[in-house]
């Protein structure tokens, strides 16, 4: 087997292996000042996520303007919920779960995430009953320096329900772990796979019904 | 056990990421399909580009440092003096 192979499936996975920049965070001591409203603690936490929180909100498709809002929302229940904060998970876990929480509030209605999704069909449909391709892939235009690729990526983002878009950028973006995102999102292991599974195909049968110019 | 996957099953444990958290004859399975299939090796390489592109987009447009700090005093002016609390960030103006 081609040595090429190893690595290929899943660069994310092996960086979401990173020790967490701000391993202090997880420590009793910290907790505490945090929960005690320890202005220096607070600072520390609002200046490391902030950037986090407003690219997610952003990639979940705000506008830039409705993503400061967002993260500031979630930043002002962060800050009225952290006296019961019992740092039974790690303090960015529990506020990527308000974001979460935020984004899906304010996105109620436009794609609730269903049981059944069309897009396990689209993907049934591509394969015959012995489980051969029989539409197989074709190719997909991803070259993001393309203002008009970066567009089309950016529009087929936005056809992805809330949580499976969730999920993806969780994972893809901002590459954590992948007990963290199930907690975040309030998901069992299997319960993110099939998030994963169906963004990821989501995106791609979008991205292939575009084409490839040139 | 079966040494062959279809390539639907292939791809359902390469897209839900069961690849990552695989033991080691889940993912020799894997990796013995990608080596025999060239659809589902093209497939798993368009997953993992699209996870690189969208993560290289999402970088790109980051929001500027100052625009970043900007809202960092004002999600933190609810916290240095004590009179306003974190509640005035909520109060809406009255007009």
């Amino acid at each position: 087997m081609p040595s090429s192979y190893s690595g290929e499936l899943s660069p994310s996975v092996k960086s979401a292996a990173r020790k967490h920049r701000s391993d202090s965070f997880g420590d009793a001591a910290f907790v505490e000042r945090l929960r005690a409203g320890d202005e220096q603690a607070t600072r520390a936490v609002v200046t490391t996520y902030l950037p986090q929180i407003v690219r997610t909100a952003r990639g979940a498709g705000f506008s830039p303007s409705q993503a400061d809002d967002v993260a500031q929302a979630t930043f002002v229940t962060f800050l009225e919920v952290v006296s019961r904060f019992e740092g039974r998970s790690h303090v960015r876990t529990f506020l990527f779960g308000i974001l979460y929480r935020k984004i899906a509030e304010a996105r109620r209605g436009l794609g609730r995430d269903r049981r059944a999704d069309a897009i396990d069909e689209v993907m049934e449909d591509r394969f015959a009953p012995d489980g051969q391709w029989l539409k197989a892939p074709r190719p997909i235009d991803l070259r993001v320096h393309d203002a008009e690729v970066r567009q089309k990526i950016g529009e087929c983002l936005e056809s992805v329900p809330v949580a499976q878009k969730m999920a993806f950028l969780l994972r893809e973006v901002e590459e954590l772990e992948t007990a963290e995102i199930c907690k975040i999102l309030e998901v069992s292991r299997t319960n993110l796979g099939v998030l994963l599974y169906r963004a990821r195909n989501r995106l791609r049968e979008c991205l292939e019904s575009q084409g490839v110019r040139g | 056990m079966k040494m062959m996957l279809s390539c639907e099953e292939a791809c359902r444990k390469i897209a839900s990421d069961e690849y990552a958290e695989a033991g080691r004859w889940e993912r020799l399975q894997i990796r013995f399909h990608l080596w025999l299939c060239g659809d589902c090796r093209g497939y798993a390489r368009q997953l993992r580009e699209l996870g690189t592109s969208v993560r290289q987009l999402a970088h790109d447009t980051q929001p500027q440092a100052s625009d970043i700090e900007r809202l960092e005093s004002d999600i933190l002016a609810g916290l240095s003096s004590p009179d306003s609390g974190s509640d005035d960030l909520r109060r809406v103006p009255r007009p």
